[in-house]
């Protein structure tokens, strides 16, 4: 019944928006990093109180990352 | 404070520089399709070259020849293969903050935004995405023109094979 429900309902949520698996929190450690040092550069070089906070989109594994969410995996 | 004024068309220019490199990355990815077709073709002619080689003749220089040429095309098939499969892995989208985030920002420091500082962090933030969609679509760039180029060598030793292969035929 399981699968059939997966089949035949369309979910509000999908299960890969749920939650971040550790394997893809490790694999986009680095990337958040990157991205969180970039924002900070630019925000100090034009003098800005606070960085941008932009949403980070892994299609691997169909997961949007939110600032807070990137805070935590970066 | 914000130390530079970024003006109206400052942001409109990082606005429009931020979304073609988004469309750029969808025509990066669309044309991978002529390599991977390539790809295909090469396949059914190496497969074609070997039904044609006769391997018990294979002392023969031209026999010897068809060899080499199969063995460095289909190398090459496989390194443009890889190419192909690494344009596309692990890409990531950088997409200009949420709303919400926009007015936390704002309700954080207890005060609303003056225009100035809301040009600003918006143009920072279609700055900074473009600069990572730009890397992205770089090395994504490169990578697609490494597989055309190594999928043009593998055909070009094929075609090299196949004109060596009369010469096989008649023993030589």
């Amino acid at each position: 019944m399981g699968i059939l429900d997966r089949l035949l309902t369309r979910r509000r949520h999908a299960a890969c928006f749920a939650e971040l698996a550790p394997r893809v929190r490790c694999r986009l450690g680095p990337v958040c990093q990157e991205l969180g040092e970039a924002e900070q550069a630019l925000a100090a070089r034009l003098g800005l109180p606070r960085p941008a906070r932009l949403l980070l989109v892994d299609e691997e594994a169909a997961v949007i990352l939110t600032p807070d969410e990137r805070a935590q995996t970066g | 404070m914000v130390k530079h004024r970024i003006t109206q068309l400052h942001l409109d220019y990082l606005q429009a520089l931020f979304l073609n490199e988004r469309t750029r990355r969808e025509s990066i990815r669309g044309s991978l399709s002529t390599p991977v077709a390539a790809i295909s073709f090469a396949v059914f002619a190496i497969s074609s070259l070997s039904v044609e080689v006769n391997p018990a003749h294979w002392r023969q220089p031209s026999t010897i020849l068809i060899f080499v040429l199969a063995v460095l095309a289909t190398i090459a098939l496989f390194a443009s293969a890889w190419q192909v499969l690494m344009a596309e892995w692990l890409f990531v989208y950088h997409e200009p903050p949420r709303l919400i985030d926009l007015l936390d920002d704002e309700s954080e420091r207890g005060a609303a935004q003056d225009d100035d500082q809301l040009r600003a962090l918006l143009a920072s933030s279609y700055a900074v995405a473009h600069e990572q969609f730009l890397k992205g679509n770089a090395i994504s760039a490169r990578r697609r023109t490494w597989a055309l180029r190594l999928i043009l060598l593998s055909l070009l030793l094929q075609a090299l094979a196949f004109m060596v292969l009369p010469f096989h035929r008649i023993g030589w």
